[in-house]
This record gives structure tokens, C-alpha cells and sequence, in this order.
């Protein structure tokens, strides 16, 4: 019995690379079912998008193509269509997506249309194109979002520069939570240092964005596994060096300060102003740990699990464990990378027992994506979730609730402690 | 620069032949040739490496991890230097060995093929079948220039003119000739000559049949090779010749008659063959159930793979396997998550399955696509009984469909070595049997069929049809319907096409009647499928939301049972309360005007509402899209809403607007003044009699607000 199909996966993934340009439109050529659950996707993860009118709206977009959904337009693929191609079919739905003048276009083969062999690569037009052939059939979200991205950069070729400035944060896709959010704490914490964030490659960057992404001097890793094969591919272009943290995302006070830290060591930047403030949200922590403690509510040995990405199980496994004393009930990491192989690791080398089933072990608190939640929740494996992957259960959220960083860190703390409290008190 | 020339002809005529020849002779001329063999056969650079087989592509793809995949693992050196590749193929009757092309192409594109950098890349593709995979050569981005093998006879001929086709559906000036190759047949090469005049391709070599090459083939080598000086040898470096000049021609093909006239010498195109005729009664063996999604160029709505899993995932003790990849399972598993959240955050029951379901999936990938699914499938299912799963349902996917999986051979083949194993098989194929809605009609057939086991008829019992597994309001609106039945003694026996269990499955003929939940077209289809295979009645009127529907469908089942005054003290109960509840919003909302907007043909739930709160209907527009399947007929109250289509909105919005009501009641936000009230509709009737009070209360509120809210000043 597993719940990993509930994660996203490749070729969701991919669609997210591509629907993460602001200025472009992706056409799916395929049937709907490869549509209707993607495209709502992207309409919610990237709500501002530039483009207007950019809601769900029966009024507007109920024609064919589109099927009322304000993103990812598809060629409606039947199985007659499988045997005899659809390139008619495409090539209009094109020239309809041309005439709403995007700055870039992809063009997506489902895995049924891809087993047809029809050459989509051939339609062009004034407008860049990216086409991909077909998708990984089963693969991890990380692997088709570098797919897609390494697909735009071969298209949109990034402009050599001489003048290189800033950083680009790389690794981090509309798929992921709050991703917005993340950006701009991740952003402020950089300004402190005085480093200008160049852009954001793959997550609401425009078709100038991209050609001007060989711009910076360094390419930092947010979530390592969406973004290592995208920084490779800048550092052999373009000499572009990059930076993955130690601890892999930057969530946790420890870790932030050690992402922060190599980052400004990388550039010969200040990290003061960065690390004072982290510091000020350490002590407010402790104090309100203190609090907790002369309730005798502290979180030191509670269990948490983690059913997540490996980078972002390393760190917040790391968090918990080290800094409030928590300990692993179960960890899972459905991919085999090598950030699951370190967060695995370390935990047996330190000896401490855990499970790898964390949708059935019971444990204080849950943390995974929003549909994982509500399955814990409901089953009653758990009092308490966090929602730290996409997809997330929040329609709409006008406070900045970032997933990294230090608004991370505090709004892990937050659920964490006031579930731990919430749990015991009435004990 | 660089060439890239393909070799295409009909199976067996003799391209492997001519391409290693070819490929001999260019490298006696110092040209650096990459020879890549597009023949699951894979015997076309056999001649250049000694007469040894050669690893293939596709074989390293499924056997090699991508992390250890090297270029140099795929490349044989042959005579004089020449790089030696083959694609591949899947075993016959299994997979898809046009699919294994572009696999095979991805990879060498991958491991960086085009690095070695060759004078000439040579494509030996069969042509028989110029599918979208057998085509990736003919792409512009591959061959440069195609030349043609052919005989004299009409089959090679006929593939021939195929390949001709294909080309002119990518970049038509990229012929470089044809190469006759006899069979030994006198007459031949003068229907070559007609054929190569008539689509103006020059023959621009001749091979006559040759004992020669028989010789060669025994030594494991090319004629080129072993025999240098003779006449074959010196067509070939004459051929070597010409392809380096690189003439090209416009592709121009013939229509199929004109071929049969010009090969054959027919002009019977007045004669016709005679409609057989059949004295025996034959039935159709297509399933009457359809949803009518499947019309000729009808959208068909999300995937019948998506609508069967969903249907089948929400029963207890029936393990869900999709014969799909990852990216299919994720897709329709989403569904069933989105609905416990959804069901979760308006405080509802979700479906009790969907919490933890029982499903699992081959997760298909690149291998698959090539070597078919089979091996896949039946070791999940092995490996799933050996943890004592008994009761299986498999759905497919579009991929299996496409590379023609087995699945039914692979599922009887684990029944008959699992006695105790049911395994129900919904090849649905992705959409090929329909839409969403076709897919859980299909779950509640499969599913039926295989589980259910006739029994007596239980009393005062009904059968609950056309479930909707993925609304989050299924479980509290079935609940309300049964709590309805159990006020007239009546039980529910089972409910199809999901949120029941696999004992009840087994009594499904046992209910005395059956009940439609909704006025939808699937409800009828399953009732119909019901009604041919167990003999089993559904009542006339379907379960409907609002005063009227409610008292219609309580009245239906009172009277089959013929417990008409129980129903009827059901129905004034409802009635009195729903009047009872509309009170208060009559005193708001009387004399109020309104406006409607719906896709929904049943709307009397929310016109008994505007009724009873004593508002204005102003203008009222039902908009209607064909593609959807809708059997509705609008109701009595309904009357008054006029059908629009599409293009008619913004007229509708326009007169709406000067309108001026209250309230607009819509699907969608409408682009009108701001200061009118827009309250929500649903897409979708309710089933709930006191639906339209949860309306009615929105509307109060509406009436209550400010009308203009102060946020709408903060906007840039």
C-alpha cells in the first residue's frame, strides 16, 4: 500500500518548468486527463502571473483547448488520433496560442501522444519554441523539472556576459510550496549581504530572464535536487560556479547560517547583517522554548516523520533532531538520490531507530504535502501535520508563509511546538 | 560538412545489403560512416563486423542503468574504421518497434552520437510501416537525403511509394534515388522504370541478382570487401559516388489506383466487390453502455482510465493496480487526495478508502514503451498475492493500449495459477473507451461481473447508481439519501460505481430495485447494463435535489413498494421544513431582484428558492456546451431560463448589465458592475432538498454587505 503516487512526479514536473515562464504558454498535445489536473496546477501555484484574465472562468475560456481552464491549452487527443496523428490539430492550436503573443511557447507530448512519433519539433513559427518529444514515463518530479528547464536553455540561450553580478538561485519550481515566499525570504536574507539576487531560473522568470541568466556570478542550489543538472549546465557554458549548502536546503538555523555563510565566502561578502538577524530569531526561539519548558511541554523526544524530498528531509530532520531534540519515527524519501542516502545514514551511524514507512507509523507530528497530511490525519497516524511539499491545502495566503529560509524555519517551529504543546497539555 | 543520408526499403529487399555495401565503399574512400541499423532484425552492419551479431541499442537501454550508460558500450568499429550501431527491437508480438526508433535515437542523442562526428551517418530503416516511429529518420533533423531500395515487385513497389509519402509530409526535396534491386524477375525493372518516371525519382543504380553477394554473406563480410574487382564492387563505389555528390529530388507519390494501374495494369475503377451477405444473426460485440462521449469530433472529457480508478479506488478490500506510468498513477491518485482534502476542509466525510488506498502502479517507463508491459505487470500481481491480496481490478493506461499489452492473457495466466485470486480487467486504454464518466460506467460493469453472485432478493432494498466518487459531498449527500430511505424502511444494498466493499459487490442482484442517484447519463447506463445481465428494475425517477425533485423521487420508491403513505408523510416533513426554513431569508430577501447564470439544465432547486424568498427573476441564461454530456431536461421551474451557447455570452452579460439586479446568481465571475451581489452557483445540482436554503443564506448575506467592499479602492 503506498501513497507515493500522491507526489508529484516527472512529467508534472516538466509542465512545471515550463508553465514557471511567466511570459509563455505550454500546450499539452494530448488527450485531457493529461490536462485538466496540471493546468489547475499551474492556474493555483502561480496565481500573479503577468497574463490577465488568469483564473478558472467558464465564461471565458470555455472553448476547445482550453476547457474553461485559463492554462495549458490541449490538442484533445482521442484514441483515433493516437493511430493517425493530430498535427493538423496541433499546428492551430498553435497558431491560437501564437496570436496571444507569448514570449515563449512549449509544446508537450503526453505519454500516449509520444508513442505516436509525430515530429513536433517541426512546428515553428516567429515565437521560440520549445518542444519536447516525450517526457520521462516515470520519473521524479526533480528529474522532469530539469528536463524542461535544460530544455528552455537549449531553445532561449542565455546571452554571455562579461559582466558578472549577483546570484541566480537555482532549484526551485512553481511545484514547490509557497515558492514565492521562499524566493523573497531567501532574497532578503542575500540583501542583508549586499548580494543582488540576478534571477530566479525555472520559477516565475520571463523570456529576458533567461537570456539573461549567464549573468551572475554564482548560481546557488535551493532545493539541490531540482537544480544540480541545471547548475552543471551553467558551469560548463558558461564558467558559472555554483553553491549547494552542506546541510542541502536552507531551513533551520544551522543550516541557514551555513548557506549564507558560503555564499558570502564564495563572494567575499559580509554575512553579519544576515547571521544578527537569525541570530535575534534564535534567541526569541529559545525564550519561547524556556516558556515551554517551565510548562514542561518541551518537544525533546516527541517523534516526528518526514515524507518528503531527501534534500528537504536531510535538513529538517537535521533541525528537529539537533537543535529541539525531536526524534525520527519514520522517514520516507520515495526517490533514490543521494540526499535520501544522507539523511538515512546519518540517522543509523548516530544509532537512532527509525522507521522508513512514514505513512503508517504513528508519531507526533507529520510532515510531508498537503494530500499526504490529510491521509495521516484522517488515518489518525498523527495529531499534527505540516505542510512543507506541494501540493499544499492553503488556496490563498496573504501573509508570506515561506517553505525555506527563516520565515521557514519559524513557521516549521510554529506548527512543530504548537503541536507538541497542544498534544501533552490536556494530557 | 557532415551527411546524413537514410537507406529506406521494404523488409527483406535488401537494404542491409546495400547499406553495409554502401558503407564499405564510402569508407574505401576514405570517408568516415557511421552505419545505425533502424531493423529490429539488427543484422544490418553484420557485414561490416566480421558476420557477428551486434548488441543492440534497445537491448543496453533495458539492461544498463542511465547513470552507467557509455556511448562507446553501443559502437562496434568496422571495415576500415566505420562505426558499426543497431537499434534494435522488442521480441515479436510484444511492445512497440517504432517506439524502440526514438527511444534508440534519445539515447544516442543522449550518450552524444553526433560527438564522433562522421563524415556520413548512415539510417538502414525498414519501410514497410512508415509509422511515426519508423519516420524519426525522415526528420529534418536527420537524414539530409533518403535513397529508396526496391524491386520490381508490387509490394516493394508499394512501400516504396509509401516512403515517398512520408517524405512529403516532412521536407519533400530530400530524395536522393532509387536503387533497384533485382530479384531475378525479367519484367521487373521496366515497372521500376514506370514507377521511378511517374513520381519523377531517378533509378540511380541497378544490382543484379548475384551469386556474389550470397558468397559475401557466408564469409561475414560485404561483396565490396571480398570482392573488390568485381562489376557489384564497382556499382557500389559508383553509388559511394553519388551519394557524396548528394542530387536531390522533389518526393512525389502516387495515389493508391494510380499505383495498382501503373504496377499491374488495372484500370478496373468502375468495378465494385459486392456487400457480403449475412444470413446469420450476428451481435455486436461492442458494449451498449457508452456515454455517447465517443461521437465523431466530441471532446471527450478528462480519461476513462482516471474515472474507473477513481470509482474502483473508493472500494474497501479491492486492490487497484494501473498498468500505467508514474505520471497517469499521480494524475487520477490526485483526484481521490483532492477530494479528502476537499471533503476534509468543508468538514465532510470523505470516502473512508481514499484515506489509504489500496493502489498500486507498474510505473512503465522507456524500457516498457520498447519491450511491452507484460513481464511488469504480471510480477506486481505476483508479487501482491504472495502478500495475500485476493480481489484485483487492473486499468490501463494509454501506453498499453498503444504498444498492445497482453493484459487480459497476463491476468488469466495469474488466475489460473492463483485459484483463490479474482483479478477484474478495465482495459480502458487512457480514453480510448471514453471519458471520465465512461470509465466508472465501466468499473461498475467490470467490477460487477467478476464480483457479483446471484442471490434472493432482499426486501424493501435498492441498489444506489451513479456514486460520484470524487465529490466531496458524495458521502454526506448519500448519507442524507439513505437516512431518507430508512424513514420509509427501506435499505440500501449496494452502491455503484464505488464507496462500497467487495461483500457488497457479490449482493448486488439482490436488491429488489435499483435507484439512480442522479438524473446523469451514467446512472442510466449502469441501470441499462442491469436490466440486460440480472433482470434487475430501476425506478423511473432518479434521486434530485430541491423540494420537488426530493418529493418526486420519495414518491417513486413509496409507491413501487407500495409504502405511498409513509412516503408521503416523508415528503410533507421535508417540505414543512424547508418552508420552515425559508422564512427568515423571506424577510430579507422579498421583492429583491435576480439574475441567473448557470450551465446546469437542473435548476428548479434554485428557482424553488428564488420562489419562496418571493425575489424577481429578471433574466435567466442556461449556457450550454456541446461537448458536454448533460441529459437533463430543464424542469418545470426552469422553464423561464433561456439556453444560450458560447458565443452568446457576452450578450447575455450585456443585458444582464442593463438589467441591474440584486443578485447574479453564477457559474463564473462575470465582468459586470461590481456593485451587483455575485453569488456562486455550483456547477453541478445538488441532491440535498434544502440546497437551495444554503443559497438563499449567501444571497441574505450579499444583500447585508456593503456594496462596494473598501479593498476595491487599494487596487492599482
Amino acid at each position: 500500500m503506498s501513497l507515493e503516487n500522491d507526489r508529484p512526479e516527472s512529467l508534472l514536473g516538466l509542465m512545471m518548468a515550463l508553465e514557471g515562464v511567466e511570459d509563455s504558454y505550454t500546450i499539452v498535445h494530448g488527450p485531457t486527463g493529461c490536462k485538466y489536473y496540471p493546468a489547475s496546477v499551474s492556474e493555483n501555484m502561480f496565481r500573479d502571473r503577468g497574463q490577465k484574465p488568469n483564473a478558472r472562468n467558464l465564461l471565458i475560456f470555455s472553448d476547445r483547448y482550453f476547457f474553461a481552464q485559463p492554462r495549458l491549452p490541449c490538442t484533445y487527443l482521442d484514441m483515433g488520433m493516437f493511430v493517425t496523428g493530430a498535427m493538423d490539430r496541433l499546428e492551430d492550436l498553435y497558431g491560437k496560442v501564437g496570436s496571444m503573443s507569448p514570449s515563449l511557447i512549449g509544446i508537450i507530448n503526453t505519454p500516449g501522444a509520444s508513442l505516436i512519433g509525430e515530429d513536433i519539433s517541426d512546428i515553428k513559427g516567429d515565437i521560440p519554441t520549445v518542444a519536447i518529444d516525450h517526457c520521462r514515463y516515470t520519473g521524479s518530479c526533480a528529474e522532469g523539472f530539469q528536463d524542461g528547464i535544460l530544455a528552455i536553455l537549449k531553445t532561449v540561450k542565455p546571452e554571455k556576459s562579461e559582466k558578472r553580478e549577483g546570484v541566480n538561485l537555482v532549484g526551485i519550481g512553481m511545484m514547490h510550496l509557497n515558492w514565492e515566499d521562499t524566493i523573497d525570504d531567501l532574497k532578503g536574507l542575500l540583501e542583508l549581504c549586499g548580494i543582488k539576487v540576478n534571477t530566479v531560473i525555472g520559477a516565475g522568470w520571463d523570456v529576458d530572464d533567461i537570456r539573461r541568466s549567464a549573468s551572475a556570478e554564482l548560481n546557488v542550489l535551493v532545493y539541490p535536487e531540482y537544480g544540480d543538472r541545471i547548475a552543471e549546465f551553467y558551469t560548463e557554458d558558461y564558467g558559472i560556479p555554483s553553491f549547494k549548502s552542506p546541510e542541502e536546503v536552507p531551513i533551520g538555523f544551522a543550516s541557514l547560517e551555513h548557506w549564507i555563510c558560503g555564499i558570502c565566502d564564495r563572494l567575499g561578502k559580509d554575512p553579519s547583517k544576515a547571521l544578527k538577524k537569525i541570530k535575534a530569531m534564535r534567541k526569541r526561539t529559545a525564550s519561547k522554548l524556556q516558556l515551554m519548558e517551565s510548562m514542561n511541554l518541551l518537544p525533546k523526544g516527541r517523534t516526528f516523520s518526514l515524507f518528503t524530498d531527501g534534500s528537504t528531509a536531510y535538513a529538517v530532520s537535521d533541525f528537529l533532531y539537533s537543535y529541539l531534540g525531536m526524534v525520527p519515527a519514520a522517514i520516507t524519501c520515495p526517490s533514490d538520490t543521494p540526499q535520501k542516502k544522507r539523511t538515512l545514514e546519518r540517522f543509523r551511524e548516530l544509532k537512532v531507530p527509525f522507521s522508513e514507512d512514514a505513512e503508517h507509523i504513528p508519531t507526533d507530528v507529520f510532515i510531508a504535502s498537503g494530500g499526504l497530511c490529510a491521509s495521516a490525519m484522517s488515518r489518525k497516524v498523527t495529531q499534527g501535520t505540516f505542510v512543507i511539499e506541494y501540493p499544499s491545502d492553503v488556496f490563498i495566503s496573504v501573509s508570506p508563509e515561506p517553505a525555506l529560509g527563516l520565515g521557514g524555519t519559524v513557521r516549521l517551529l510554529d506548527a512543530v511546538l504548537n503541536t507538541i504543546a497542544e498534544r501533552q497539555r490536556f494530557r | 560538412m557532415a551527411r546524413k543520408i537514410a537507406i529506406y526499403g521494404k523488409g527483406g529487399i535488401g537494404k542491409s545489403t546495400v547499406s553495409s555495401n554502401l558503407t564499405a565503399a564510402l569508407s574505401d574512400i576514405g570517408t568516415k560512416v557511421m552505419q545505425i541499423g533502424c531493423d529490429p532484425k539488427h543484422d544490418s552492419t553484420r557485414g561490416l563486423i566480421g558476420g557477428k551479431a551486434q548488441n543492440t541499442i534497445l537491448d543496453y537501454l533495458k539492461e544498463t542503468a542511465p547513470t552507467d550508460r557509455k556511448l562507446e558500450d553501443v559502437v562496434l568499429e568496422g571495415y576500415k574504421g566505420c562505426l558499426c550501431l543497431e537499434a534494435g527491437g522488442p521480441e515479436p508480438g510484444v511492445g512497440c518497434a517504432g517506439r524502440g526508433i526514438i527511444s534508440a535515437f534519445s539515447l544516442l542523442d543522449n550518450l552524444g552520437a553526433s560527438d564522433l562526428q562522421p563524415d556520413i551517418t548512415l539510417y538502414d530503416v525498414l519501410g514497410d510501416v512508415v509509422c511515426g516511429g519508423f519516420a524519426v529518420p525522415l526528420r529534418n533533423d536527420y537524414a539530409d537525403t533518403v535513397y529508396i531500395v526496391t524491386s520490381g515487385e508490387f509490394m516493394a513497389i508499394y512501400a516504396a511509394n509509401n516512403i515517398l509519402k512520408g517524405i512529403a509530409n516532412y521536407d519533400p526535396e530530400r530524395v536522393g534515388g532509387i536503387i533497384f534491386n533485382s530479384r531475378g524477375d525479367p519484367q521487373e525493372y521496366e515497372r521500376v522504370r514506370r514507377f521511378s518516371e511517374a513520381v519523377n525519382v531517378p533509378i540511380i543504380v541497378s544490382f543484379d541478382r548475384s551469386e556474389l553477394f550470397m558468397e559475401a554473406e557466408r564469409q561475414g563480410k560485404t561483396v565490396v570487401e571480398t570482392f573488390p574487382d568485381s562489376v557489384e564492387a564497382e556499382k557500389y563505389r559508383d553509388l559511394a559516388r553519388k551519394v557524396i555528390e548528394g542530387k536531390r529530388h522533389t518526393a512525389k507519390f502516387l495515389k493508391e489506383d494510380e499505383l495498382e494501374n501503373l504496377i499491374l495494369g488495372r484500370s478496373d475503377a468502375t468495378v465494385t466487390a459486392k456487400k457480403a451477405v449475412i444470413r446469420e444473426k450476428i451481435v455486436p460485440k461492442n458494449e451498449p453502455y457508452t456515454a455517447g462521449n465517443l461521437e465523431y469530433g466530441k471532446a471527450v472529457h478528462g480519461c476513462a482510465f482516471s474515472g474507473a480508478s477513481s470509482a474502483c479506488t473508493s472500494i474497501e478490500g479491492l486492490t487497484t493496480v494501473l498498468h500505467a506510468p508514474k505520471s497517469c498513477a499521480h494524475f487520477t491518485v490526485q483526484l481521490d487526495s483532492c477530494c479528502v482534502r476537499g471533503a476534509m476542509s468543508r468538514g465532510n466525510e470523505t470516502i473512508p478508502v481514499f484515506e489509504d488506498p489500496d493502489v498500486f502502479c507498474t510505473d512503465m517507463d522507456e524500457s516498457t514503451m520498447v519491450f511491452g508491459g507484460n513481464d511488469r505487470l504480471r510480477n506486481l500481481l505476483e508479487r501482491l498475492v504472495s502478500e495475500g491480496r485476493k480481489n484485483f481490478v487492473v486499468i490501463t493506461a494509454c501506453p498499453p493500449g498503444i504498444i498492445g499489452d497482453d493484459v487480459t492473457g497476463v491476468c488469466e495466466g495469474i488466475e489460473s495459477s492463483h485459484p483463490d485470486v479474482k483479478i477484474a480487467v478495465l482495459k480502458e486504454d487512457g480514453n480510448a473507451t471514453g471519458d471520465f464518466m465512461q470509465g466508472t460506467i465501466d468499473a461498475a460493469i467490470g467490477l460487477t461481473r467478476k464480483f457479483s453472485v446471484p442471490g434472493g432478493k432482499k426486501p424493501l432494498s435498492v441498489n444506489l447508481l451513479g456514486a460520484k466518487t470524487l465529490s466531496s459531498y458524495s458521502m454526506s449527500e448519500i448519507s442524507q439519501v439513505e437516512g431518507f430511505l430508512n424513514d420509509l424502511g427501506v435499505t440500501v444494498n449496494c452502491i455503484l460505481p464505488g464507496i462500497t466493499d467487495v461483500v457488497g459487490l457479490k449482493d448486488v442482484s439482490c436488491a429488489a430495485v435499483n435507484l439512480n442517484l442522479s438524473t446523469d447519463s451514467f446512472c442510466d447506463r449502469i441501470a441499462m447494463f442491469l436490466k440486460d445481465e440480472y433482470g434487475m428494475e430501476t425506478l423511473t425517477v432518479p434521486v434530485r435535489g430541491g423540494i420537488g425533485g426530493s418529493s418526486d423521487w420519495i414518491r417513486c420508491v413509496g409507491e413501487y413498494f407500495g409504502i405511498q403513505d409513509r412516503a408521503e408523510m416523508v415528503v410533507q416533513k421535508i417540505k414543512n421544513k424547508f418552508t420552515s426554513l425559508m422564512e427568515y431569508p423571506k424577510t430579507i430577501l422579498k421583492g429583491k431582484t435576480c439574475c441567473i447564470l448557470t450551465i446546469s439544465g437542473d435548476s428548479d432547486w434554485v428557482m424553488e428558492a428564488v420562489e419562496q424568498s418571493e425575489m424577481n427573476l429578471l433574466k435567466g441564461f442556461v449556457l450550454r456546451r456541446p461537448d458536454y454530456t448533460d441529459q437533463l431536461k430543464p424542469g418545470k421551474c426552469s422553464e423561464g431560463l433561456e439556453e444560450i451557447h458560447f458565443e452568446d455570452v457576452p450578450r447575455a452579460m450585456k443585458e444582464i448589465e442593463n438589467a441591474h439586479p440584486d443578485i447574479l446568481m453564477t457559474i463564473s465571475k462575470a465582468d459586470i458592475d461590481s456593485s451587483i451581489y455575485q453569488s456562486r452557483l455550483p456547477c453541478a445540482a445538488s441532491s440535498d432538498p434544502y440546497a437551495g436554503r444554503a443559497l438563499a443564506e449567501d444571497w441574505i448575506r450579499g444583500m447585508i454587505a456593503p456594496k462596494n467592499e473598501g479593498w476595491r479602492e487599494d487596487v492599482a
